[in-house]
């Protein structure tokens, strides 16, 4: 059965209370998030974008810093697009994110632990999360 | 303790929580310090059959007995000193006496005659070279003016001197350990007031690179220091300030520091070692100027005794440097874990750092598998909401 389809309206008020700091966006059909993330006090800050449009997954880019440029021209891990700096948060199809779950308990905290991760991979080469990447 | 049944300390990414993951590594462990009481029992059992009458007791002195041990920095051994006790009056046996009293009656034990080697103050009993650890094993007579404290003998000097061990760590050090540093409020970024204040109702977690640390912070900074003063003197041994002075040196700065209210214990640290050169006196002119650090609890005893003026020039190079490192990783904040990380392979070198963040890696993935990493302002932690588990995907095709 499909679960329950979560209102844009909730998703956005979610958002603005658990990231007040960003600008979260409510369209009809959709609903937005920009802002800074620092994933500690001692890393750096990257400028995030977080957009879901019904009818798609939600989906989280990181605009700057250049990660690319910081990975020493490394490829990076756990990204559908290396080049938009699109993350990949979690494993599809698997029930980890459904239409019924606010995108500021789930996609945005499993950015903010992407990128808790990011930070330790540019020291270690080793992604510390779990992860599974497909087949090429 | 099983250490699979054992929780991930904390998920606290600062210089000190890095330095508290390393410094676990580089320290005596629970396993190497019951081996250790198992051979110095051995040795006292040893002794007190040749000589019944001595009432031979053996027990740590120095950083065993401190919880201050560090691994040297390229020998795989640690020096640990133990004071042999004999009920004998030091006004009757010369110094010397008493050394060879204990050196002979080693002599006398099948295992020991092969591996104990005369040192100054002490007779090094030297195990195989897989064992990671000598004994120093320090003769001492009863002080016969103050209760309590010890005579040790000087074989260069042929004197008695002073010691108090047992003192300056149960009374005076671990006291010490019992006080704590000051903290200013804490304000977390990125958040408005009203969420600062919902969130200081619940669980905000006050320090987090406090939980991180196992010791008490006077220990972990003196094997901090004990170990950059290693790397710092490793061509210039004849130079290096001792341990016990620079242990009393740092206890006497963190205890002038502990109540200075400071936003984090790096802040802190900076000041307790920026307030070091304070603790060292000196008197006379400069031709014959003298330096002391006085044993807190036996001031007879001066540790900066052979200090000079080259001593003291030498120590304030390293305290600068120290100092000056202490602040570049300041600096790091909100720069980067790889910036911060890279300024802290310059003391412990790239390997050990790579190790500790291999460490915090796992014990982040552990907490979260057990629900209990969280996000508060974006900051991944032990505070806030809890992240739901996830499996990171792909990559692009």
């Amino acid at each position: 059965m499909e679960p329950a389809f979560l209102p844009m309206a909730i998703q956005a008020d979610c958002l603005r209370r658990h990231f007040p700091w960003g600008q979260t966006t409510l369209h009809h059909n959709s609903v937005s998030w920009r802002g800074n993330i620092a994933p500690h006090d001692y890393g750096r800050t990257y400028s995030v974008e977080m957009v879901y449009r019904r009818g798609t997954t939600p989906k989280v880019w990181v605009r700057g810093p250049d990660l690319k440029l910081l990975a020493n021209e490394r490829r990076l891990p756990h990204m559908y697009d290396q080049k938009a700096q699109e993350l990949c948060l979690y494993l599809p199809g698997c029930g980890f994110w459904t239409i019924s779950k606010p995108v500021a308990s789930t996609i945005m905290l499993w950015a903010c632990l992407w990128l808790f991760y990011f930070e330790l991979w540019l020291v270690t080469n080793e992604w510390h999360g779990r992860g599974v990447h497909p087949p090429p | 303790m099983n250490i699979t049944n054992m929780m991930p300390r904390s998920v606290a990414v600062n210089p000190l929580a890095l330095i508290d993951r390393i410094i676990a590594e580089l320290e005596l462990g629970a396993q190497l310090y019951e081996s250790v009481t198992a051979s110095y029992e051995a040795v006292a059992a040893a002794l007190a059959k040749i000589h019944p009458e001595l009432q031979v007791s053996i027990f740590p002195q120095g950083s065993m007995r401190l919880g201050t041990t560090i691994l040297h920095l390229f020998g795989e051994r640690f020096d640990l000193d133990m004071v042999c006790s004999l009920a004998i009056s030091g006004k009757i046996y010369t110094p010397e006496q008493v050394f060879e009293l204990v050196w002979d009656a080693l002599g006398q034990h099948d295992t020991y005659r092969q591996m104990r080697q005369k040192k100054n103050r002490c007779i090094r009993i030297e195990y195989a070279p897989e064992c990671k650890y000598y004994l120093d094993i320090v003769p001492a007579v009863p002080d016969w003016v103050i209760s309590g404290s010890l005579y040790v003998p000087d074989r260069e000097r042929k004197v008695w001197c002073p010691s108090h061990p047992v003192a300056y760590c149960d009374k005076w050090f671990k006291t010490a350990c019992k006080e704590l540093p000051t903290f200013r409020p804490i304000m977390l970024r990125n958040m408005s007031a009203a969420v600062v204040m919902a969130n200081a109702k619940t669980s905000v977690e006050p320090m987090p690179e406090f939980g991180a640390f196992e010791k008490t912070p006077l220990q972990r900074i003196v094997q901090m220091l004990k170990h950059d003063r290693n790397d710092h003197f490793q061509n210039d041994t004849a130079h290096r300030p001792s341990s016990i002075l620079l242990t009393t040196i740092t206890t006497k700065s963190y205890l002038e520091s502990v109540n200075r209210p400071v936003d984090d214990l790096l802040e802190f640290v900076i000041n307790v070692v920026k307030g070091l050169p304070e603790f060292i006196y000196m008197t006379g002119i400069e031709s014959v100027q003298k330096y002391h650090v006085l044993n807190p609890v036996n001031p007879n005893e001066n540790f900066a005794e052979c200090w000079t003026g080259e001593h003291y020039v030498r120590f304030l190079m390293w305290q600068k440097r120290a100092v000056a490192r202490l602040e570049k990783l300041q600096q790091a904040k909100g720069r980067g874990t790889d910036v911060m990380m890279n300024r802290l392979s310059e003391t412990f070198g790239n390997n050990q750092v790579i190790k500790a963040a291999r460490a915090l890696g796992v014990d982040a993935n552990a907490l979260h598998d057990a629900g209990e990493l969280r996000v508060s302002a974006g900051v991944v932690g032990t505070a806030g909401a809890s992240i739901p588990a996830t499996i990171n995907f792909g990559s692009d095709n």
